[in-house]
């Protein structure tokens, strides 16, 4: 088996046939929405369903004040809206580099994003004097993006191309010289060093829900782009040549797929911080049980990842109270466990 | 008498009595590599010279040699016999091990990135230190152990999890991988619940720190080097049969796994000496065998010129260290990430557009 | 089909560099002796690494703690070098960024640079067992009489600050520093006792946005405000979970909870009296804007950083001005 064949699951999907994917999509939805509920409801402070809605609804109605509304509208309602955001860009981001890279491993982490957002965030703090979360998230955006881009551009050169063994190389060697950069500039400005402090474990909190609209646009884009190259990718999923002769062109749905992960990726970064392993795990699990059609997969991934980066700000918020775990330590507490358990299961040799 | 083979590399043939029927040993050695080793052993005579008579004390580079023999200035005697010289003399040693180490991970994985780096060694090392700086309120020799360890018990991991009917290189890089996020991450929460001195503390300990070292550090240093290298050196044979592929070199009687593991194991235990003294240092272990590899221009493994490499790589990172921003000095291994990184990603670039 | 590449030119960049580089320093060197002290008058000082004889009276001393500088000027001492705090200069008074401006340096927090000390020609060497282990201390001691003092906990500053001053011979000008200390907080304890019978809580940096961190008595600021100026704890606030670091972080969601039950509440800030970017967030938050201490305008911001009884004195006066007082005619 070399590099270029498609991935073929060990087994048959377990889900078969439209109709009953269809329902099953319709039961994930229910959860994400009792997930949302759920992460309103949960916290530091238990605050009973009942109470959530009724203080939705005062919301709705542009009345309500008080500690419990303030505290399920005011803090855990944008956090929701952010994790589920943020949740399905970085699964859908994670499902199209595993689709294009052919690469079941691969993260948007592993391949450089988050250290080339630090890095760029060091560079914020410590030469612009950025201090405020606005400010992190063009500079965490730029990085991210650039990160990405770069990866990508050194990776598929030589005739080789973007295999899956370069790109991580790639994606490690570039990843571990950013973030000994911003090591050093840590070290040398204290100001950087207390900033990078919290910012470099990925969190969804953020008073400022300007922060999330400033980055939406991009989301939603790349969502779009995600969508629309869906199809080609199961064309280029046989092989390059039987994929060209079927009109899909090759080059194009590259490209198109670099763009929007470069935008989900580098948005989602930009407004949570690092958090990694969340498009490694999800789209990995969906394939498992809805086969190798990219179309699926990107739909269940698009819902399924939000509920697992809710339930781990949830975890975050219960485990250590008072306090909080940040959601980025949780994800890869969980995740990295899965990657292991993935890397043995695999046969390791075609890649 | 020098041989061309038939890839026209030139060697000579070392033999203990020239003429007789029975020499005791016979040595083989490949002519490049020879001009390599005294070339980098050479350099870093040099770059030692420069380390010594550069600080906030500049000696002539005469009256360091005339300190070394025994007469200078009490002063100079102080501060390039007692502080600077083990510090180089630690630089370059540690530096070595680090390249010894690299070299033979890298065979072992037949992978250019298989380092102790990646393979999760460095991250639980500064788990490790980090536990006992930020709980134990450090202390150098606890923190070394404390390093030790847990570099240690990550390996262990990394290794066990990876292993299925054998050990492959790059199973054993994504559970590295995987195994140092979680770790990175724990990090991340013991640093974030520390306060500002104690995480600042243990980050310059974690970046890999030769300030401070002298010949408390270097004597058990050279002691134990001086015991696993040759161990080490011994499995290079085998190795080499290995990299040809397992099943040619079963052929040849070679136990596969166990020198694997041995190798593995002693490899292991270079890169804990080494972060035990100065704090987990990255990349030399990474990058000093591919330098060693592209200046001898063969991709056999070759540990002797990549410890070289090494040493000569750590001694100028150390001294671009404490020089670059004088008076500020920063620690060692930030700025071998920031070579060795640098280095690396212009290697793939370069690979990418050669072939 | 490998081509045997020219060996020489690869080793000759690195070769030529190296002699480059030795022929530069092949110039005339600078050594100069230390200053000798033979004849000099001197005592015997008690340190945490033994008896160390120091000069009586001591004209160079280079400090090499972080907190050695300050302990030094509140005695009236100014060291000739100590270590480098240019990079976070503003979180410091204005008196003491002069002296920062004015001094040369010996390396940073954690990375002392021993030959910047040696070149400071010093005649005595002060330091804390924090960051001053006993191998650095050895090697100290062969510049110069090296004195390293500790206390009972980690930033005793009290402890430090006395043998600071008594190995510098300014033992009398601690003692006097230390009864006006004193004298002043028994006043302030009477005059304000009914304000600081009132549930009080100090709170510090959070970790995410919109939280903040609880001080608690025994942590360096806590210390301070709980043990030294007799506030009272608020009730509202949780027991401290791990281990006695003198402070915790506590969930933005929790500021109801845990501050609902205080009065006044307290908060860190720099010299100049203007909170860090995370705690001005924090106490716009709705949440913060709704508690009893808050509606009532009972916030303040006080610079805490205290070391030595100068800035002891400092921090008493200005939490007179700033607190005690308006709370009064609240």
């Amino acid at each position: 088996m070399n590099a270029r064949a498609p991935i073929v699951p060990d087994h048959a999907p377990i889900v078969r046939g439209t109709g009953t994917r269809v329902i099953i999509l319709v039961v994930a939805m229910a959860a994400l929405v009792v997930c949302v509920v759920g992460s309103l409801a949960v916290g530091a402070r238990y605050i009973p369903p009942s109470d959530v809605l009724r203080a939705l609804m005062d919301a709705a109605e542009g009345r309500g004040f008080g500690e419990v509304h303030e505290i399920v509208v005011g803090l855990r309602l944008p956090r929701a809206f952010v994790g589920a955001v943020v949740g399905a860009s970085l699964g859908v981001a994670g499902a199209l580099i595993q689709a294009l890279t052919r690469n079941p491993l691969a993260d948007p982490g592993i391949l450089g994003v988050n250290a080339g957002a630090g890095f760029l965030v060091t560079v914020g703090i410590g030469w612009f004097g950025v201090s405020d979360i606005q400010g992190y998230v063009w500079f965490s955006f730029a990085g991210a993006a650039a990160a990405t881009l770069l990866v990508f551009v050194i990776g598929a050169a030589g005739p080789a191309g973007a295999t899956p063994v370069r790109l991580t190389l790639v994606g490690v060697a570039l990843g571990a010289l950013l973030s000994g950069i911003s090591s050093m500039i840590s070290l040398l400005n204290p100001t950087v060093f207390r900033g990078m402090r919290f910012w470099g474990a990925g969190t969804l909190t953020s008073r400022d829900e300007h922060v999330l609209w400033a980055v939406l646009p991009f989301i939603i884009l790349g969502l779009i782009l995600a969508a629309t190259v869906a199809a080609p990718l199961n064309a280029i999923a046989l092989g390059e040549d039987l994929a060209r002769s079927l009109g899909a062109g090759v080059v194009r749905t590259r490209i198109t797929v670099i763009i929007a992960v470069t935008l989900l990726a580098g948005a989602a970064t930009a407004a949570a911080g690092p958090i990694g392993f969340v498009g490694l795990m999800v789209p990995h699990v969906v394939r498992w049980f809805v086969g190798p059609d990219q179309r699926w997969i990107l739909a269940f991934t698009a819902v399924c990842a939000p509920i697992l980066l809710l339930g781990a700000d949830m975890i975050g918020r219960v485990v250590v109270t008072p306090q909080e775990m940040q959601v980025g330590i949780v994800t890869a507490f969980i995740g990295a466990p899965v990657l292991v358990f993935l890397a043995r299961r695999r046969k390791i040799t075609g890649l | 008498m020098t041989r061309t083979d038939s890839a026209g590399r030139r060697s000579f043939v070392i033999r203990s009595s020239q003429g007789r029927r029975q020499p005791v040993f016979s040595v083989r050695v490949d002519l490049r590599l020879l001009v390599v080793c005294v070339g980098l052993i050479g350099a870093t005579i040099g770059v030692l010279l420069v380390a010594l008579s550069v600080g906030d004390f500049h000696i002539a580079v005469g009256d360091v040699v005339a300190t070394l023999a025994g007469g200078g200035t009490p002063q100079a005697q102080l501060v390039v016999g007692e502080w600077r010289l083990p510090r180089a003399l630690l630089g370059i040693v540690l530096g070595a091990a680090l390249g010894m180490s690299g070299s033979i991970f890298q065979s072992l994985t037949r992978n250019p990135l298989g380092s102790p780096d990646i393979i999760g060694f460095s991250t639980g090392a500064y788990t490790g230190g980090l536990v006992v700086i930020l709980v134990f309120g450090g202390g150098y020799l606890p923190t070394a152990l404390g390093a030790v360890v847990g570099g240690l018990l990550t390996a262990v991991l990394v290794y066990a999890l990876a292993y299925r009917h054998g050990i492959q290189g790059f199973r054993l890089i994504i559970v590295g991988i995987g195994v140092s996020a979680t770790l990175a991450s724990v990090n991340s929460w013991l640093v974030t619940r520390a306060n500002l001195d104690d995480a600042l503390q243990a980050a310059l300990w974690g970046s890999g720190s030769l300030n401070g070292l002298g010949y408390t550090q270097l004597w058990p240093v050279l002691g134990l080097l001086v015991i696993v290298c040759p161990v080490l050196l011994a499995h290079t044979p085998a190795l080499r049969q290995l990299e040809l592929g397992d099943d040619s070199a079963r052929a040849l009687g070679v136990r596969a796994e166990a020198i694997r593991l041995s190798s593995l194991l002693w490899g292991i235990v270079l890169v804990a000496i080494a972060t035990a003294a100065a704090g987990p240092i990255a990349f030399i272990a990474l990058v000093a065998p591919q330098i060693s590899r592209r200046l001898v221009g063969t991709a056999a493994l070759a540990p002797i010129p990549a410890a070289f490499a090494g040493g000569l790589l750590l001694l100028s990172s150390d001294l671009v260290a404490q020089r670059a921003f004088a008076p500020t000095q920063l620690p060692v291994g930030v700025m071998t990430v920031i070579v060795g990184g640098g280095y690396f990603v212009w290697l793939l670039v370069r690979e990418g557009r050669r072939r | 089909m490998p081509r045997v590449a020219p060996m020489r030119p690869r080793l000759a960049a690195p070769l030529t560099v190296a002699l480059l580089l030795v022929s530069l320093t092949a110039c005339s060197a600078e050594v100069a002796e230390t200053a000798a002290a033979e004849g000099a008058e001197t005592r015997s000082v008690e340190t945490a690494y033994g008896e160390v004889d120091v000069p009586a009276e001591p004209l160079r001393i280079v400090a090499v703690s972080y907190d050695t500088p300050w302990q030094l000027a509140a005695v009236g001492v100014t060291p000739v070098a100590m270590q480098d705090y240019s990079a976070y200069a503003d979180s410091f008074t204005a008196d003491q960024q002069e002296l920062i401006a004015d001094t040369d340096t010996v390396g940073a927090f954690f990375d002392l640079n021993i030959e910047a000390v040696m070149a400071a020609k010093p005649d005595l060497i002060v330091g804390d067992v924090l960051e001053i282990d006993e191998a650095t201390f050895d090697e100290l001691s062969k510049i110069a009489p090296t004195v390293i003092f500790e206390g009972e906990y980690r930033g005793d500053w009290r402890a430090i600050g006395a043998s600071v001053a008594d190995a510098v011979g300014e033992g009398d000008a601690f003692e006097s520093a230390e009864a006006k200390y004193d004298d002043e907080l028994a006043r302030v304890q009477t005059e304000y006792s009914d304000v600081l019978a009132r549930p009080w809580a100090a709170i510090g940096d959070g970790d995410v946005e919109g939280g903040f961190s609880v001080l608690y008595p025994g942590g360096s600021v806590g210390a301070l405000f709980y043990d030294d100026l007799g506030a009272t704890l608020a009730a509202s606030i949780p027991e401290q979970e791990d281990g006695d670091k003198g402070w915790m972080y506590i969930s933005p969601e929790l500021t109801t909870t845990v501050l609902g039950g205080a009065e006044i509440i307290v908060t860190g800030a720099n010299p100049e009296g203007e909170l860090s970017d995370s705690l001005a967030g924090t106490v716009a938050t709705p949440l913060f804007v709704e508690l009893p201490a808050s509606a009532s305008g009972q916030v303040y911001s006080v610079w805490s950083s205290v070391t030595d009884y100068g800035t002891a004195l400092e921090w008493l006066d200005s939490v007179e001005q700033t607190v005690l007082i308006p709370a009064t005619e609240s």
